[in-house]
């Protein structure tokens, strides 16, 4: 946990006074507060798509919009939500789609998520490096993870999805791929959609092989990490 | 008047006395047994307990002192008898008993039976054995637990060690989901037998099952009785109350038969449907009566991802003198039927009382293999049904059941999610004492219902029944003594069809292509 803390920090002081910093970024911000509680891991990530709304950006940030929201209850996220997603571009990264997914359920009556997993199939046919298909593959387990899953055709079309993308990930991963493979598969795992018995090692070997890093990728797989070795203390 | 025996076991028999009665025989007639004096009955469907196995009987039926009928029969053989008591089951409703009751059924042999004699029985969920009998005694009682905290889940979905498939245990509303198994729960068992005069109680009511039901707490809710892939199995005669949810759920198995069942819940109980086949083919539901707070029968087959997957109908299903009391329909099709339903007759039934007859009901995203085809009501009563017959193309279900895909009354593209509704036929069918409409049929504008044929159909109105909306579909209006209201029919057939004391006209029809009335 020191370790993580120090390397949170040193992450927060690389990004702090940046443009606007990569969905990544955000993500791992997202997902250190969530695991560490750090309060400037909240204060960044806010402080930087409070940058974003204001400066008229619209191009669609990731779930973390939702993140905010729960975590500070602030009307301008919801706001924000209505205003970039009551009408849908045609094209959206993948990074926006959980947040699309996430606005359907909450919002929207889940009157579109037939459109989420759609647009997940159509990526799904595309091209990626390694380190795209890791980015796409967390974006996956984050609609899955708020996608109701009584909307079981659309539910289980993400799944299948993501263990294809685990699939083609796992054979060509190196560098900023190891660690977001690392991620999707412990966290993939920890929420039921991977074979623990079989993925949780596997990430837990290949995220303590990686080297000590404050890029996004590596701090992602860390704050995964934290969760499991949480539940091994506890043992 | 004819009468058969129409089950045997190696303890128990059943009759089935046709003399025009419906669940009830047109009169009380004796039964004597070897010459001795067994019962009284007024039922179509009289079951004959502790009979002993292997023996030859004479069964005779007599009309007060005139014999009617002789009929002989054998038992068949059994192997031992586990007397659970023998296992420490204590059944003084305080002790836990559920180990005990398991063991025994572990351990009894083929062609064994497990006896449960009179006795108030704590149990949580228990799980069948193949080529068993089960006995639940007259006073005898199986209370299930209050603390789902206790109950083993069944996952939904769990991947094959070689990732290329799935093994599906747990089913909640025609999706793989995890659920709580329910108080006798069977996974691919065959030849079992559960019978007797006793109770299987799941104390809902007592529980905390029954609110905010929609949501998982969790798993989602079990049922009273779970067969997941099972075979030849006969329930015979027991007692069913007070479900979490669904009572009777067989799922994607075959060979079943039900014989003088009853089934009980509160009216304002959520979600306590009383026989819901799912995926199941050859159905025998014989002599049951129904009294609950959701459907009385409702055939299923799936949401769209089980029925696209495995494309597995409920079909070749039979359901004949039994009494569908107090639910919101007597005979239910659907909503979850993506694998299709077909082939099904219902025959000699009484239905009193429930919101609607015959219910059909599906809704877009179903699929193109949810196929509702050969429905058959036979020489059928109703006595004050509001709707006796409804058919809904447009049902509110699910998450997304009011968005405007599901609820358009625009013609949506005919695709792989447009389920479809092919032949219905009422025959020899009296409605006495009709509420909301006789019938009210909403199909969908791009696939309407195939046919609805009516034949020797009466229908008679009660001036002072409650309005009652007749389909539960977006902008659909309550009805007060309404005639038949059709949408989005193909073909509509009326023959010796008569409708006294309706409101306005006898027919109200929208988008109906051919109609034929004869009178």
């Amino acid at each position: 946990m020191d370790h993580l803390k120090q390397l949170t920090e040193r992450f927060l002081s690389l990004h702090r006074g940046g443009e606007r910093p990569e969905a990544g970024v955000l993500s791992a911000c997202c997902a250190l507060h969530a695991a560490t509680g750090h309060p400037d891991c909240l204060a960044f990530a806010a402080g930087a798509m409070d940058r974003a709304l204001s400066s008229g950006d619209t191009s669609l940030p990731g779930i973390q919009l939702v993140y905010l929201l729960d975590a500070t209850g602030r009307e301008a996220y919801a706001d924000a939500l209505h205003q970039l997603l009551e009408n849908p571009p045609a094209e959206m990264p993948p990074h926006a789609l959980p947040l699309y997914a996430a606005y359907e359920m909450r919002f929207h009556n889940m009157a579109r998520i037939a459109d989420v997993s759609a647009r997940y199939a159509r990526l799904a046919s595309e091209e990626r490096t390694p380190v795209e298909t890791g980015w796409y593959a967390l974006s996956l387990l984050d609609s899955i993870a708020v996608v109701n899953e009584q909307l079981y055709e659309h539910y289980r079309l993400l799944v299948d999805l993501f263990r294809k993308a685990v699939a083609a990930l796992i054979p060509c991963h190196d560098g900023a791929a190891s660690a977001l493979l690392s991620c999707a598969l412990m966290k993939g795992a920890r929420m039921g959609v991977l074979n623990p018995e079989k993925y949780l090692s596997m990430g837990q070997k290949l995220f303590s092989a990686l080297p000590q890093s404050a890029d996004a990728a590596y701090l992602l797989a860390a704050a995964e990490n934290l969760y499991h070795a949480a539940k091994e203390e506890k043992r | 008047m004819k009468a058969e025996l129409t089950f045997v076991s190696a303890r128990s028999a059943a009759l089935l006395i046709e003399d025009g009665g419906l669940y009830h025989t047109l009169k009380p007639y004796t039964l004597r047994l070897n010459g001795e004096d067994v019962c009284q009955t007024s039922r179509t469907v009289t079951s004959l307990y502790g009979l002993w196995p292997d023996t030859d009987y004479r069964l005779e039926l007599l009309d007060e002192a005139t014999l009617i009928t002789t009929l002989t029969f054998r038992t068949a053989q059994e192997s031992c008898t586990m007397n659970v008591r023998r296992f420490g089951a204590v059944g003084d409703g305080v002790h836990d008993d559920t180990a005990a009751i398991q063991a025994a059924i572990l351990c009894c042999p083929e062609k064994g039976r497990v006896l449960i004699p009179a006795g108030e029985y704590r149990i949580t969920p228990l799980f069948l054995k193949s080529h068993i009998s089960l006995e639940l005694q007259k006073g005898a009682a199986l209370r299930l637990d209050t603390d789902r905290s206790r109950f083993p889940i069944l996952p939904g979905m769990t991947q094959t060690t070689d990732e290329k498939d799935d093994y599906n245990l747990g089913s909640w509303e025609g999706n793989p989901l995890d659920c709580f198994a329910a108080a006798i729960t069977g996974v691919n068992v065959e030849d079992v037998l559960l019978f007797g005069q006793g109770l299987i109680d799941g104390q809902a009511d007592k529980a905390d099952w029954w609110q905010n039901p929609k949501l998982r707490r969790g798993a989602w809710r079990g049922r009273l009785l779970f067969l997941n892939h099972c075979k030849n199995i006969t329930v015979q005669g027991v007692v069913f109350a007070n479900s979490p949810s669904w009572n009777l759920h067989p799922y994607f198995s075959d060979n079943l038969t039900f014989l003088d069942i009853s089934v009980t819940a509160p009216a304002n109980s959520p979600n306590t449907d009383g026989f819901d086949p799912e995926s199941c083919q050859n159905v025998l539901l014989l002599g049951a009566h129904f009294s609950l707070g959701d459907d009385c029968i409702a055939l299923k087959a799936g949401k769209i991802y089980m029925g696209c997957k495995h494309k597995r109908p409920c079909k070749h299903v039979r359901i004949s003198h039994c009494l569908m009391e107090n639910g919101h329909g007597g005979m239910t099709v659907g909503s979850e039927m993506a694998g299709g339903v077909c082939d099904v007759e219902v025959s000699d039934c009484l239905m009193r009382n429930t919101d609607r007859g015959l219910r059909i009901k599906t809704r877009r995203g179903r699929g193109k293999d949810a196929i509702i085809d050969g429905i058959v009501f036979r020489n059928v009563c109703m006595e004050s049904v509001s709707a006796p017959f409804t058919v809904n193309c447009l049902y509110y279900c699910d998450p997304d059941g009011h968005t405007p895909w599901v609820q358009s009354r625009q013609p949506e593209p005919v695709d792989d999610t447009t389920p479809y509704v092919g032949s219905i036929t009422f025959q020899n069918v009296t409605a006495t004492g009709c509420g909301a409409c006789a019938g009210y049929l909403l199909g969908l504008p791009e696939q309407p219902v195939e046919r609805l044929t009516l034949e020797n159909v009466a229908f008679t109105f009660n001036p002072s029944a409650k309005p009652m909306t007749p389909v539960m579909a977006d902008g659909a209006e309550p009805c007060l003594n309404a005639g038949l209201v059709a949408s989005y029919v193909k073909e509509l057939v009326c023959r010796n069809v008569t409708m006294e004391g309706q409101q306005g006209d006898r027919l109200t029809l929208h988008q109906v292509g051919n109609v034929i009335w004869e009178e």
